[in-house]
């Protein structure tokens, strides 16, 4: 570890890049996988799109949720090609309404889509998803059981949809972050854009913001009081002067990488390659977003991310 | 293991109900020689009949020889392993609740006849009644799975009410009659009248248009993934049981469908062929 001259702080490095010695907060979240199966791959984003749009943060919105990834029809319960669709919820009630909502409204009307569980089913803390959005049958519904799973065939204008009654709720981690700071907008843009698609490859993990990016970074609580979070504004490069900024002195931008996953494993995973492929000439600082630790109970430092580290 | 080898055949059928894996795994041989049998209606104890070897502590059971005429072998049993090296007789599994049964051989009449779980598996033919009620029975088959290479006699899984039973052969008339819930699976031919008088459930016969009778309505072709999740485990089942030989499983073309029976609710289905 060395120090920075420039500002005092201690100093990690990824070839070349500074590092800073701090870490990223996360706090566990109820978590569920999706299997979304369509005839054709079009349909298959289409669905997953609208089951997992307005979905960025449990801040403002009833779960986060994105695509982790596609998925070739042989990795699909009925061979076509489909989606793995993670989603993040408060709680287990919270995210069953969630995800009743969001496949009824966003899944069920897209032609040819079929969902199925994702996760390991443990009787006592599952989900009813089938289970409630059968009543769109008004009673034509049709209950299938198939090596101890079942199935909702619920006729529809295209035939039916068909959708599997429960759905396993595991322990997520939400909020893994990398801050990624920059001399121009366009490097540190071009940096963020590599480094979430590395993050979002990683299996297991989405990233819930819009591109992977998040320019909006954000602080526990305001100066309104109705207000649950608001601009993280030491991040601000305009408030410069004005605020205690905990940019690099040469940053011009800062991005933030928001990070869920099914384990912690996953998320730490997906930081590490985050980090590396954040790492290029004109990024000036990458860092991390934390609460002191008041906030989550898994401190991932950014020194263990390293290569070489713990 | 435990192998119980039959002695001789006879004509008169031996009631074995006690050839039950879950019951015989906490004894010694020379109890389970001692297990009462009925010979017709006289009775009589497994070693009378059986040559009995090994030891049945590891939940498994093996019955050799001629066996056409042992009857309600397996039936009510809840864990372990029954296998029959040979043919089988009536009511084998009748009522079983878990494990499985293994049959090397044809089985007789009402196998699996009101089981409730577990998994019987015929590499070859069975009898009338696979999977039905008994008369009188408000209820058929309750859960569970009955796989069958060949083909079957009349009246295949009569007022089945939840489960699956697969045929990969040919069936005789009457299948899912009376039909409450469930699926029947029929690769080669169906018999006649197949679902009369079903009210929910499915039937299907993908490669075979039956004679339908003239209660059922055709609903067009059916565009769902239901099928070919059927298929899907069957085939994850054919290389599990390693029947990948024996059960003919060939892709299924566009099934249509036909609603029935309407002279009772008319929620089932049969699915097959336009």
């Amino acid at each position: 570890m060395e120090l920075n001259q420039e500002d005092n702080r201690s100093m990690l490095s990824i070839r070349g890049i500074e590092v800073e010695d701090t870490y990223a907060e996360a706090f566990p979240l109820a978590c569920a996988r999706v299997i979304v199966t369509a005839e054709n791959p079009r349909l298959v984003l289409s669905a997953a799109q609208a089951a997992t749009g307005n979905a960025s943060s449990v801040i403002g919105c009833d779960c986060e949720a994105g695509i982790d990834g596609l998925l070739a029809p042989d990795e699909t319960p009925d061979g076509r090609p489909g989606a793995s669709l993670l989603f993040f919820g408060y709680s287990r009630p919270s995210l069953e309404l969630s995800l009743v909502s969001r496949i009824g409204q966003g899944v069920l009307p897209c032609p040819t889509t079929a969902v199925y569980n994702g996760l390991p089913i443990d009787p006592a803390k599952c989900l009813q998803v089938g289970g409630k959005i059968r009543f769109f049958g008004d009673g034509w519904q049709i209950s299938k059981l198939l090596d101890n799973r079942r199935y909702w065939r619920i006729p529809v204008m295209d035939g039916e949809f068909v959708v599997e009654e429960v759905f396993g709720a595991g322990k997520g981690v939400a909020g893994g972050n990398l801050i990624i700071q920059g001399e121009t907008r366009d490097i540190t843009l071009q940096a963020a854009e590599k480094a979430a698609e590395a993050m979002g490859a990683v299996e297991g993990v989405i990233l819930p913001f819009a591109h992977g990016i998040v320019r909006a970074g954000s602080k526990v609580g305001s100066r309104y009081p109705k207000l649950k979070a608001s601009t993280n504004q030491a991040f601000c490069p305009s408030l410069r002067g004005r605020v205690k900024s905990e940019l690099h002195p040469r940053a011009a931008v800062a991005y933030e990488l928001v990070v869920d996953g099914l384990d912690l494993a996953g998320v730490e995973r997906s930081m590490r390659v985050g980090m590396d492929a954040a790492a290029v000439p004109g990024v000036v600082r990458i860092s991390a977003g934390n609460y002191g630790g008041k906030l989550g109970p898994f401190l991932i430092h950014l020194k263990d991310l390293l290569p070489g580290g713990a | 293991m435990l192998s119980l080898t039959r002695l001789e055949s006879h004509l008169v059928p031996l009631e074995a109900e006690c050839l039950r894996p879950d019951t015989l795994a906490s004894l010694d041989n020379t109890t389970i020689s001692r297990l009462t049998v009925w010979h017709g209606k006289t009775k009589a104890e497994v070693g009378d009949f059986f040559k009995v070897q090994g030891s049945a502590s590891d939940g498994e059971i093996l019955l050799r020889g001629d066996c056409s005429r042992v009857k309600l072998a397996g039936s009510g049993m809840t864990a372990g392993t029954l296998r029959v090296d040979g043919p089988i007789g009536m009511h084998t599994g009748a009522n079983m609740r878990g494990g499985l049964i293994r049959i090397d051989g044809n089985a007789g009449d009402w196998l699996g006849a009101e089981m409730h779980g577990g998994m019987i598996v015929v590499k070859g033919n069975a009898g009338h009644h696979t999977g039905a009620a008994y008369r009188g029975a408000q209820r058929g088959m309750r859960g569970g799975e009955i796989i069958i290479t060949g083909s079957t006699g009349d009246e295949l899984g009569s007022t089945l009410r939840r489960g699956l039973i697969v045929v990969g052969g040919d069936t005789g008339a009457f299948p899912g009659i009376n039909l409450l819930a469930g699926t029947i699976v029929i690769l080669g031919k169906s018999g006649v009248r197949p679902g009369a008088a079903m009210r929910r459930g499915s039937l299907l016969v993908p490669h075979h248009k039956p004679e339908l009778l003239p209660t059922f309505q055709c609903a067009g072709p059916l565009d769902s993934v239901f099928p070919a999740l059927y298929f899907q485990y069957l085939e994850k089942l054919a290389k599990r049981l390693n029947l990948n030989q024996t059960l003919a499983l060939k892709s299924w073309p566009q099934l249509t469908r036909y609603a029935g029976d309407n002279v009772t609710l008319g929620k089932g289905e049969i699915l097959c062929p336009a």
